[in-house]
């Protein structure tokens, strides 16, 4: 991986970290209006959350930037260039959720407004995950032109919106007392590890059947992505078992236990090697 | 609108990197910035028959540079618009506008963009066009020893030489029409089917 690339995987895993944050938010104030989420001033109003967090990932995304002072031309492309509306679409997305801290903590807009917004600023949301997945959807890149990219990034936002309200329940913030919303939410993340067990596997099969069609030497089987591939995969099993326990013994377990933060910090780092396999994987057509 | 091109003559070439070296004169490149570059294409093997031992090996190079495609891809996904084509068909960089994310470099499939890194952007072949507009050839052009470039309006060369766009190791000429032509060396066909390996990689890389 080069170096440049490090500020690339920190963004890309932070903002995935942040839209994951805003999507299940709204998930679940639509479908479980109480949640509860009082206790802390930061979870009183997750937008101030999401917007520090895009705020990181906007000043680690200028890291790779050789000239960061022409940072502004960036959106100059935005009819072509999915980078340009990559921006476009998180500075649309900045815009949104800042509204929408505005209207539900300063102006106190009514509750119809609140959802509009909160529905607008998740569409944002999703648009800007889309756009930078399709930035490395190129035609001239076939371990990066599948179906698989765009799956893994929306992946990556649905497993850190989930293992962040999670966390943030066994932490004491918002309601944990309701068994049946984080079992609910549990369960769903049990699925999804699931399911990224076996996307995973699909995709290394696929990659395992290319051919050279470059000057460099295609190695998916072996060496360093091989390695990563398994190590990840590995974690997706442990997850998914720890994960059934807790659903398990949710009611009895101490669930602010160390246990549950080697969870969290098992996906983020499953996570963050899935980025670097993703990096490892380039290869392009050509010279 | 004109569509300038290059004409290159792979079965002549002895890969004397002469073109590399007087574009890298002409443009002042730093190390490990080479807009033209010469791959050394090398495989077979030696057969033994009976109690000899008979070589089928081959060898060729091909010379690279940008392009300047019809259908340019890195023109295309630039965030910047830094990336450009001229009336005449030559893809230039504004390095005003250049923010040097080096996702051109990603894309383009002959590695024409290249990061500079003392001056924070990308940089790439532009045909001379300085030369150009005075009338004259690019430097690569006029430096082989062995006379395998021409350059001019891609219909002309074409009508002149005939020729291929897609050699092995270059991807097919569907995926961006690039203004180029090429004698193909007589084990290229070969050398498609074998997918030997380049033998000059870190030369490539690191000149």
């Amino acid at each position: 991986m080069h170096n440049n690339e490090w500020s690339l995987v920190f963004f890309t895993l932070i903002s995935q970290l942040s839209v994951g944050i805003l999507l299940m938010f709204s998930f679940l104030h639509f479908v479980h209006p109480n949640t509860g989420y009082s206790i802390s001033i930061w979870w009183k109003s997750p937008e101030v959350v999401v917007l520090v967090l895009l705020g990181i990932a906007g000043i680690i995304s200028l890291l790779h930037l050789g000239k960061p002072m022409n940072a502004p031309n960036s959106i100059n492309n935005f009819m072509g260039s999915w980078i340009s509306k990559e921006i476009l679409s998180l500075g649309f997305l900045v815009a949104s959720v800042i509204v929408l801290f505005l209207i539900r903590w300063v102006i106190l807009s009514p509750i119809w407004l609140i959802n509009a917004m909160l529905i607008v600023s998740s569409i944002a949301g999703f648009v800007f995950i889309y756009s930078m997945s399709r930035i490395y959807t190129i035609a001239t890149i076939p371990s990066w032109d599948t179906w698989y990219t765009p799956v893994s990034f929306f992946f990556s936002v649905i497993l850190f919106g989930i293992t962040a309200i999670i966390f943030m329940q066994s932490q004491g913030i918002g309601n944990w007392s309701n068994v049946f919303q984080t079992k609910s939410l549990i369960l769903i993340l049990i699925v999804f590890l699931l399911i990224q067990m076996g996307t995973n596997a699909f995709h290394q099969y696929q990659l395992s059947s290319f051919e050279n069609l470059g000057i460099e030497p295609i190695s998916f089987t072996k060496g360093m992505y091989f390695s990563l591939f398994m190590i990840r995969t590995i974690l997706l099993f442990v997850l998914a078992i720890g994960f059934i326990f807790i659903y398990i013994y949710l009611p009895q377990l101490n669930i602010g236990s160390v246990f549950v933060i080697l969870l969290m910090l098992a996906i983020i780092s499953q996570e963050f090697i899935g980025r670097m396999m993703f990096y490892q994987s380039y290869f392009r057509i050509g010279v | 609108m004109k569509r300038l091109a290059f004409y290159y003559d792979s079965s002549m070439c002895s890969g004397c990197k002469t073109c590399q070296i007087a574009c890298k004169d002409k443009n002042d490149s730093p190390l490990g910035v080479n807009w033209r570059r010469v791959y050394e294409v090398t495989g077979g093997d030696w057969i033994k028959q009976n109690n000899a031992w008979k070589s089928e090996v081959y060898a060729y190079n091909v010379s690279m540079a940008c392009n300047h495609c019809e259908d340019p891809i890195c023109v295309k996904n630039c965030p910047t618009h830094a990336l450009y084509k001229r009336e005449d068909g030559i893809v230039q960089i504004d390095a005003d506008k250049c923010i040097g994310c080096k996702y051109c470099a990603w894309v383009c499939p002959y590695g024409a963009p290249q990061f500079d890194a003392t001056k924070g952007v990308m940089t790439k072949c532009d045909m001379c066009a300085d030369y150009v507009d005075e009338g004259k050839n690019p430097s690569c052009v006029d430096s082989c020893p062995m006379r395998t470039f021409d350059f001019g309006d891609y219909d002309e060369l074409k009508e002149k030489y005939g020729g291929e766009a897609h050699i092995y190791p270059l991807p097919k000429q569907e995926l961006t029409n690039p203004s180029i032509l090429i004698k193909a060396h007589k084990d290229a066909k070969r050398a498609a089917n074998e997918n030997p390996e380049v033998s000059n990689m870190e030369e490539v890389k690191y000149a």
